[in-house]
C-alpha cells in the first residue's frame, strides 16, 4: 500500500519563496502570472545554476538554489516520471551538499536514526539554523514523492516530518507558512482507521490559511485535495475549491503558485461529484 | 399521443431491454491514491464502459465506512452494496474464510499460488451459501514477528508486550499458548502504543509495517514467515443479483483482472518494503531448524484447539495440508 499523494505542488512552492537565485529571478519567477513562461523559462536557469555550483562546489547559497529550482521543476513541470524522479534526486544531492557544507554534523545526524533525530536538532541547532534543514526536507519531500513506488523512499518519511516539525516549532509561519501545508499533507497521508491523525492536518491546513490570511491558494487545495477527501467532507471540500478559484491570484511572491492551485482547484471541483457521490 | 409517447420514454416503457442502471457501493480502508485503489478505480471504469452505463462501482476508500465491522453491518441494511474486508472479520459469516489464516500452513508464495486454483473456490461457494458474492481474493503477504529486540523463541515473546488485532481469535490462541498475554487493540492505535511503549512486538507484513509508520519503532524481525495475509472484495449477493446474468459476468471478469494485478503488484511490493526495511536498519534474524520446529508445534497445538471451537473449516484445512504436502514431495524428488 503506497500512501503518498500530494507533495508535488509543494514543491514550487517552496522551491521558489526564497530569493537565492541570482537577482531577482526567484522572485520574478513568483510574481510570474503564467505558468507556461516559466516552465519554458526555468531550463534555462536551472544550466546557469549547474554551471555556477561547477564553478563554485562549496557555495552553499548556489547548492540551496540549485536543489530548490530542481525539486520544484521536478514536483510540476517535469514531463514524466523518470525525468521528475532524475531531477528530485538532483535537487536532494544539492540539498544534501549544502547541509553538509553548513555543517558535517548535520548530515550525520539526519543519516542517522529517525528516533534520534529530533533530540539531536533540538541539543544542536536552534532558530538560526532552520532555513538549510527545510531546504533539506522540503527536497527530501520532494524525491520520495517522485519516488512513491520505492518504499525505501516511504520508508523516510517520517525524518522529513520530523524536520518540519521542528522548523515550525521555530517559525511557524516559515516560508509563506508553507511548512503548514507540508505538514497538512504528511498528517493526511491515512485515514484515522489506519491510526492516521487527519485532525492535527486539518489544524496545519487552517493555521496556513489564518497566517497568510487566504492569501495562499496551495493551502486551500491541498487542505481539499487531502483532508476532505479522506474524510469525506464534499461540503469543505467544495467550498474551500470554491474560495480558491474565487481569490484574486496576484499575491506578491505567490502569484505563480496561486495560479497553479487555481488550475488545480478547477480540476478538483470538476471531479468532485463523481468522488463523493 | 404525443403526450403518451413522451410519458412512455420518460417512464421507460419502450425500452424493455435496458435495467435501471445499478451503482454498486464499495468500502475499503484503503486510502486513495494507492495502487491497490488505482486499480480498482481502472476496474469500474472498464466495468462501466463494458455494460454501456448499466453498471457503475462507487468507492468508499479510506476508512470513511468505519471498520469491518461497521462495513458489514452497513451491508445488512443496504447502505452499502459490498467492502473489502479483510478475511479474518469474515470469519463470523464462515468459517472458511479462515482456511488460509492459520500459522505456518505456508512456506513461502509459490505454495499459496499452488493451492489457491484449487481451494479459492471452497472459500466462494461457502460465501455464496450465506448471500455474499466473493468478487476477488487478494494477497497481502506474510506477516512477520516484529519487535524492538531479536525474537528466536516462544521464551523470548514471553517478556515482550505482544499486540493483537482486536477479535482476533487465532492470534490469541497462539499466544496464549505460548504463554504470552496480548494486547488487543484496533489498528488504529498501534503506532501510538508502540510510540508509548504500551506494546513492542507485533506481526505484520513488511510493505503495511512502512505504510503505517510502524518500522520507525521496531528493529526486528523473526525470518520465518507466520502467516499470510488475504483480503476479500464481497458483495451483497441481493444487489448482485439486480444486474443481468451478462453484467454480473462483465463485473466478474474486470475483477478478477484487477486482483491478479494486484496480486502481482503486492508480490513486488513486499519485496520492494522487505529491502527497505533491511536498508532502513531492520535486521531479520535467521532462525535454526529447532526454533523452527519448536514454533511448529506451538501452532499444532493452537491449531487443535481451533478445531475444538470450529474456528477453521477442518476437512478442507486437512485436504489443503494433504495437497501441500504432496507438492513438498514433489518438488523434493
Amino acid at each position: 500500500m503506497k500512501v503518498l499523494v500530494g507533495l508535488a505542488l509543494l514543491a514550487l512552492l517552496s522551491g521558489c519563496s526564497v530569493a537565492n537565485l541570482p537577482g531577482n529571478l526567484s522572485r520574478a519567477m513568483m510574481n510570474q502570472d503564467d505558468p507556461a513562461v516559466v516552465e519554458a523559462g526555468a531550463p534555462a536557469y536551472l544550466l546557469l545554476l549547474d554551471a555556477l555550483i561547477l564553478t563554485y562546489p562549496d557555495d552553499e547559497d548556489f547548492l540551496l538554489a540549485g536543489s530548490r529550482l530542481y525539486g520544484a521543476y521536478a514536483g510540476v513541470f517535469a514531463s514524466d516520471k523518470e525525468q521528475a524522479r532524475r531531477m528530485a534526486d538532483k535537487a536532494m544531492n544539492y540539498a544534501r551538499r549544502a547541509l553538509c557544507e553548513y555543517d558535517d554534523e548535520a548530515c550525520t545526524l539526519i543519516d542517522g536514526p529517525q528516533d534520534q533525530l529530533l533530540a539531536g536538532l533540538q541539543a544542536s541547532y536552534n532558530e538560526d539554523d532552520i532555513a538549510v534543514f527545510y531546504a533539506k526536507a522540503a527536497a527530501w519531500a520532494g524525491w520520495i514523492q517522485a519516488n512513491s513506488d520505492n518504499w525505501h523512499a516511504i520508508a523516510q518519511l517520517g525524518k522529513v516530518k520530523t524536520l518540519m516539525q521542528w522548523v515550525a516549532s521555530h517559525d511557524p509561519a516559515f516560508d509563506n507558512a508553507t511548512v503548514q501545508v507540508y505538514l497538512g499533507v504528511l498528517e493526511s497521508q491515512l485515514p484515522p482507521s489506519l491510526g492516521g491523525k487527519p485532525d492535527l492536518a486539518r489544524d496545519y491546513f487552517e493555521r496556513a490559511i489564518v497566517m497568510t490570511e487566504g492569501r495562499n491558494l496551495m493551502a486551500h487545495v491541498l487542505y481539499a485535495k487531502q483532508y476532505a477527501r479522506l474524510m469525506f467532507e464534499q461540503e469543505l471540500h467544495d467550498r474551500l475549491l470554491k474560495e480558491a478559484l474565487a481569490a484574486d491570484p496576484h499575491q506578491e511572491g505567490l502569484t505563480l503558485i496561486n495560479r497553479l492551485a487555481q488550475r488545480q482547484a478547477a480540476e478538483l471541483l470538476a471531479e468532485s461529484s463523481d468522488y463523493f457521490e | 399521443m404525443k403526450l403518451i409517447t413522451t410519458l412512455a420514454l420518460l417512464l421507460g416503457l419502450f425500452s424493455p431491454l435496458t435495467q435501471a442502471a445499478t451503482t454498486l457501493r464499495i468500502a475499503t480502508v484503503a486510502p486513495d491514491g494507492t495502487s491497490w485503489m488505482r486499480l480498482m478505480r481502472q476496474a469500474a471504469d472498464d466495468i462501466e464502459a463494458a455494460t454501456e452505463g448499466r453498471v457503475k462501482v462507487r468507492y468508499f476508500p479510506g476508512g470513511v465506512q468505519g471498520s469491518d465491522k461497521s462495513v458489514l453491518r452497513k451491508m445488512q441494511i443496504r447502505q452499502l452494496h459490498g467492502g473489502a474486508i479483510a478475511s479474518g472479520a469474515l470469519a463470523h459469516i464462515t468459517n472458511m474464510t479462515q482456511l488460509y489464516s492459520l500459522p505456518f500452513t505456508f512456506r513461502n508464495l509459490d505454495e499459496i499460488r499452488a493451492v489457491r486454483a484449487e481451494y479459492d473456490q471452497h472459500i466462494a461457494a461457502a460465501l455464496a451459501e450465506q448471500g455474499y458474492i466473493l468478487l476477488g481474493l487478494s494477497e497481502g503477504g506474510f506477516a512477520y514477528l516484529m519487535s524492538n529486540s531479536p525474537l528466536r523463541t516462544s521464551d523470548d515473546v514471553r517478556s515482550k508486550k505482544v499486540w493483537m488485532p482486536e477479535g482476533d481469535v487465532i492470534s490469541e490462541t497462539i499466544f496464549t499458548k505460548g504463554q504470552v498475554q496480548p494486547i488487543a487493540l484496533p489498528i488504529s492505535d498501534v503506532y501510538t502504543s508502540l510510540q508509548t511503549g504500551l506494546i513492542d512486538t507485533l506481526a505484520v507484513n513488511a510493505s503495511s509495517a512502512i505504510a503505517l509508520q510502524w518500522h520507525t519503532k521496531l528493529n526486528y524481525a523473526t525470518d520465518y514467515p507466520l502467516v499470510f495475509l488475504f483480503g476479500m472484495l464481497v458483495v451483497d449477493e441481493r444487489a448482485f443479483k439486480g444486474i443481468s446474468a451478462a453484467d454480473q459476468q462483465v463485473v466478474r471478469t474486470a475483477m478478477a483482472a484487477a486482483f491478479k494485478a494486484m496480486d502481482t503488484q503486492n508480490e513486488k511490493d513486499e519485496q520492494g518494503a522487505r529491502e527497505a526495511l533491511q536498508q532502513n536498519g531492520l535486521e531479520f534474524v535467521a532462525l535454526s531448524e529447532a526454533d523452527k520446529e519448536a514454533w511448529r508445534q506451538l501452532a499444532a497445538d493452537s491449531i487443535a484447539e481451533l478445531r475444538e471451537r470450529n474456528v477453521y473449516p477442518v476437512d478442507t484445512y486437512n485436504q489443503l495440508l494433504q495437497t501441500l504436502t504432496t507438492l513438498r514431495n514433489g518438488s523434493a524428488n
